[in-house]
């Protein structure tokens, strides 16, 4: 069992911790330099925990954990007008990457209004590449009950709502939670309650994605998504250049790989493994409705009959 | 007591009010709008639904003539021109936007930093004109920076309006259905209530 941690210190000799964590088993997610600060996101074995712990008290560094590592998050707005941003979209976005998510931030074309409101077929397929969607509603249960379910048909992954008033989940179709206090605001969220709400926000999701985790855990997928990441940049040497955040972007079940579909999704689906399987027999590769970037989804284990 | 709080925002939904009201600190207060307006009162329905705005306005400042930093006169005896002897350069890019629209480029000579000599036949009569000319509105760009606001406040999908823009008030009701009648019949009390409570308190 891996355990999704987050390195926060100095630049100086942190490669040292990359050699321990690689050396335990466990895998770099995603390293960010910042002049002489770095933060990586790890998976690191359960059991060998304390030692890096260990290691990260000899850098003088902090070790967090970050449940939201290896999932890619939807921050779903009406639109992407100055009413929703940067206040509260991208004050909730940051929130979910401080523990280790990737968050796409989408703005629908028609999202607003109430009666008026609509989400075309292409935007349900995009929302739905992800592992989870935050929908970002407003100020009014109204609305928020009776008019917005509209932008929420059709999205197959789970659903989280924020929005400003205190309303059980149980009255919005569709929604899996509903974290208030969060409304449409036109300031940078930094009092008690509003950080509050974002910590809500962030464990209501990390629950569900944990619950989704301990689903998938009684159908495990035939390899881990990190391990296939990791074929990835040794095998296909053009990922290095891509300037993307995160060339290979893990989910739940799978990976997007920024690199263009038709150029590459045949390198892709013949990345080889140890064991002697091709990706293309353990995963289906598709064209991502992103930039035309690969979705790599992984087959669970009932599919294909073994685990590597 | 109401009358003499500055925001007030009614609404059936309690929550939404006590957002809004912070809403509108915060647009107000981006836009420095804050001493511009005396008091707002709103109303949302979200049922209907409509979103209604009055704000009783300060008197802004003054519009800035060319004689507040000029002294305009006629040229010598014989020549055709108007001299204007600056004493502030601050306004110097809006004059000479606005002298150029008027005389053409050909007609204005600016060879001095302090000086523009403006040719025109008609000097006698042009230089009343040009001492009363207004280079700089002020109430245009505060009227400016009041829609500004008015569109960051609404609810994004409200794209039907009606509005009232004096120097005394303004008044704005927003929907995404056609405006009814008795909407903007709400707006008009509000407005007359606040306008009588403003004078009165004056």
């Amino acid at each position: 069992m891996l355990e999704p941690v987050m390195f926060e210190g100095g630049v100086y000799k942190h490669n040292h911790l990359v050699e321990l964590v690689e050396d335990l088993g466990g895998y770099i997610l995603q390293t960010n330099i910042m002049q002489t600060e770095i933060v990586i996101i790890m998976l690191v074995p359960m059991n060998d925990i304390h030692r890096v712990e260990t290691m990260t008290k000899e850098l003088l560094g902090v070790l967090t954990r970050a449940p939201l590592s290896g999932t890619e998050i939807a921050v779903v707005a009406p639109t992407l007008a100055y009413h929703h941003l940067p206040h509260p979209d991208c004050d909730i976005a940051e929130f979910l990457r401080r523990k280790g998510a990737k968050t796409n931030m989408i703005g629908l074309a028609r999202g607003v209004g109430a009666r008026v409101c609509q989400i075309t077929g292409h935007e349900r397929s995009l929302i739905n590449e992800h592992d989870l969607a935050v929908y970002i509603l407003g100020n009014f249960k109204h609305c928020i009950v009776e008019n917005k379910p509209k932008i929420l048909e059709g999205i197959e992954i789970p659903i989280v709502v924020t929005g400003a008033p205190e309303i059980d989940v149980e009255e919005i179709p569709m929604a899996n939670a509903y974290v208030g206090n969060l409304g449409r605001i036109a300031h940078r969220m930094r009092k008690g309650p509003e950080m509050w709400a974002m910590d809500e926000a962030v464990e209501a999701v990390s629950e569900i994605l944990d619950k989704e985790r301990n689903e998938m855990s009684k159908d495990p997928l035939c390899v881990m998504p990190p391990r296939v990441k990791k074929e990835i940049e040794d095998q296909i040497p053009e990922i290095a250049d891509v300037l993307s955040p995160l060339p290979v972007t893990l989910k739940l079940k799978g990976m997007r790989v920024k690199l263009d579909y038709d150029e590459f999704h045949k390198r892709i689906e013949n990345i080889s493994f140890v064991e002697g399987v091709k990706l293309k027999d353990i995963a289906y590769i598709k064209k991502g409705l992103l930039k035309n970037y690969i979705l790599v989804e992984i087959k669970p284990k009932s599919e294909t009959g073994f685990v590597i | 007591m109401e009358e003499y709080e500055k925001i007030i925002v009614e609404s059936d939904e309690e929550t939404g009010a006590d957002v809004y009201n912070r809403v509108i600190i915060d647009v107000l207060s981006d836009l420095a709008l804050g001493r511009v307006l005396e008091k707002i009162r709103v109303y949302i329905d979200v049922k209907e639904p409509v979103f209604i705005f009055v704000a009783l306005r300060r008197f802004g400042l003054p519009s800035i003539r060319l004689s507040d930093f000029a002294e305009v006169d006629m040229g010598d005896y014989g020549k055709n021109e108007v001299t204007i002897n600056l004493l502030k350069e601050s306004y110097i890019p809006q004059l000479l936007n606005k002298l150029w629209e008027r005389y053409g480029k050909g007609n204005i000579d600016h060879e001095e930093r302090n000086m523009i000599i403006v040719h025109t036949p008609d000097y006698f009569t042009e230089v009343d004109f040009l001492r009363e000319m207004i280079i700089d509105e002020k109430i245009a760009q505060i009227n400016d920076r009041i829609m500004d606001a008015m569109l960051r406040i609404i609810p994004e999908g409200f794209r039907v309006r009606y509005h009232q823009l004096t120097k005394e008030y303004i008044l704005f009701v927003a929907s995404e259905d056609p405006i009814k009648q008795e909407w903007k019949n709400k707006a008009f009390s509000i407005r007359n209530g606040l306008v009588k409570g403003g004078k009165d308190n004056a």
